[in-house]
């Protein structure tokens, strides 16, 4: 499927004029059926509102020299207390700021808070992911021609986040280590569209039967390329060089907003 | 879950193309949701009638077709004038 649309990309090999016509021509194909029925064939992608409003985050973003990472885990691998532990240090030369994302409570927002992090908290009530229009509502209160970097922890949940786009720059997939070494496979979209991988807790690895070698020839089976980071918010292994690893991909020597939707339209 | 608020989604993008192309009531509507679309197909026709109430779909069937890609495409409907 195409990142930029959430159309199918068959559908853009169709389309001779896709900036003019796109899917939204003013009359749609019909086919008249018995009994005064008729067929309207609207082939076009449901996801494509977020998409359009991410795209819209994204122009944004740039115009005001933001970049933005998008965090995903599932509940508990532990984004917010890595979120608590290495950006309090990255903040000493970046201005930056956390948008976090869950269903209810502000105790997120409040530990970052806490541990000096400007942190604002989105509550999605009913819903499991964020999406490109809550984003950009939190944005819009938060002032950001004053920042460099925006982190956005989005809700725990491995499965629907991963779909969301928010406009991003780049996506951080976080795997703790009580996983197990299987989840890369049974979450494809989250691990394989993932610009940086975070295997966290490495503090517990003693204490588990993890094989890691089966960890990282899943993780490499759906995502050959990306960065795989072995930290711990406990013991602190792995967080200078997470550190950096954000600042490279922030100095832009890599513009995964273009490649990586290129990628994606094949 | 997600699936109610992306049906109300499909419903309320239905209703407007119907509109547009002067129908007064949908009958059946296709979509197509992948493996990896992130959307889980029974809870999508489990809340499909409460978001299709009150509605120009609100008997509508439902078809869903499979693939194993991330699509969520609105295919088609079937409309009718009375
Ligand atoms: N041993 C260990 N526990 C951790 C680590 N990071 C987080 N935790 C614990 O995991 C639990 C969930 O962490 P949290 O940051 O809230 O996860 P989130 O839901 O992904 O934001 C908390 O009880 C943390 O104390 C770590 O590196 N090592
Ligand atoms: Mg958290
Ligand atoms: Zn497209
Ligand atoms: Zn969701």
């Amino acid at each position: 499927m195409c990142r930029d649309c959430g159309c199918s990309t068959v559908k853009h090999r169709l389309l001779s004029d896709f900036n003019t016509s796109h899917h939204h021509g003013p009359s749609l194909p019909t086919l008249t059926l018995p009994n005064n029925k008729r067929r309207i064939s609207v082939e076009e992608s449901l996801f494509e509102k977020n998409q359009n409003l991410a795209r819209k985050n994204r122009q944004w973003f740039k115009s005001q020299k933001l970049v933005v990472f998008n965090v995903m885990s599932s509940p508990g691998a532990g984004k917010t207390t890595l979120l608590c532990k290495l950006l309090p240090k990255l903040a000493l030369d970046h201005r930056l700021a956390v948008v976090v994302g869950d269903q209810e409570t502000s105790i997120d927002a409040d530990r970052l808070k806490t541990a000096g992090v400007v942190a604002f908290q989105i509550n999605t009530h009913s819903a499991c992911h964020l999406d490109a229009k809550r984003v950009m509502d939190a944005v819009g209160q938060l002032g950001l021609d004053q920042l460099d970097w925006l982190v956005i922890e989005n809700v725990g949940n491995r499965v629907c986040p991963a779909v969301f786009d928010l406009g991003e720059n780049f996506r951080i997939a976080i795997l703790s280590t009580t996983e197990g070494e299987e989840k890369p496979l049974k979450y494809p979209v989250l691990f394989s569209e993932a610009d940086l991988i975070i295997i966290s807790k490495s503090d517990l690895l003693p204490h588990l039967d993890l094989n890691q070698t089966t960890l990282l020839a899943n993780l490499r089976k759906m995502n050959p390329n990306a960065p795989i980071i072995t930290c711990s918010s406990k013991s602190g292994e792995g967080l200078e060089q997470l550190a950096d690893e954000l600042r490279y991909l922030a100095s832009g020597k890599e513009t995964p907003d273009v490649s990586r939707y290129a990628n994606t339209h094949t | 879950m997600h699936e109610l608020s992306l049906a109300m989604d499909l419903i309320e993008r239905a209703e407007e193309i119907a509109r547009r192309e002067n129908a007064k009531r949908v009958r059946q509507i296709e979509v197509e949701i992948g493996d990896l679309s992130g959307i889980d197909r029974e809870s999508f026709a489990f809340v499909f009638p409460e978001a299709a109430s009150n509605s120009l779909l609100s008997e509508a069937l439902l078809v869903i077709r499979t693939s194993s890609g991330r699509e969520f495409q609105f295919v088609s409907m079937e409309v009718d004038d009375v």
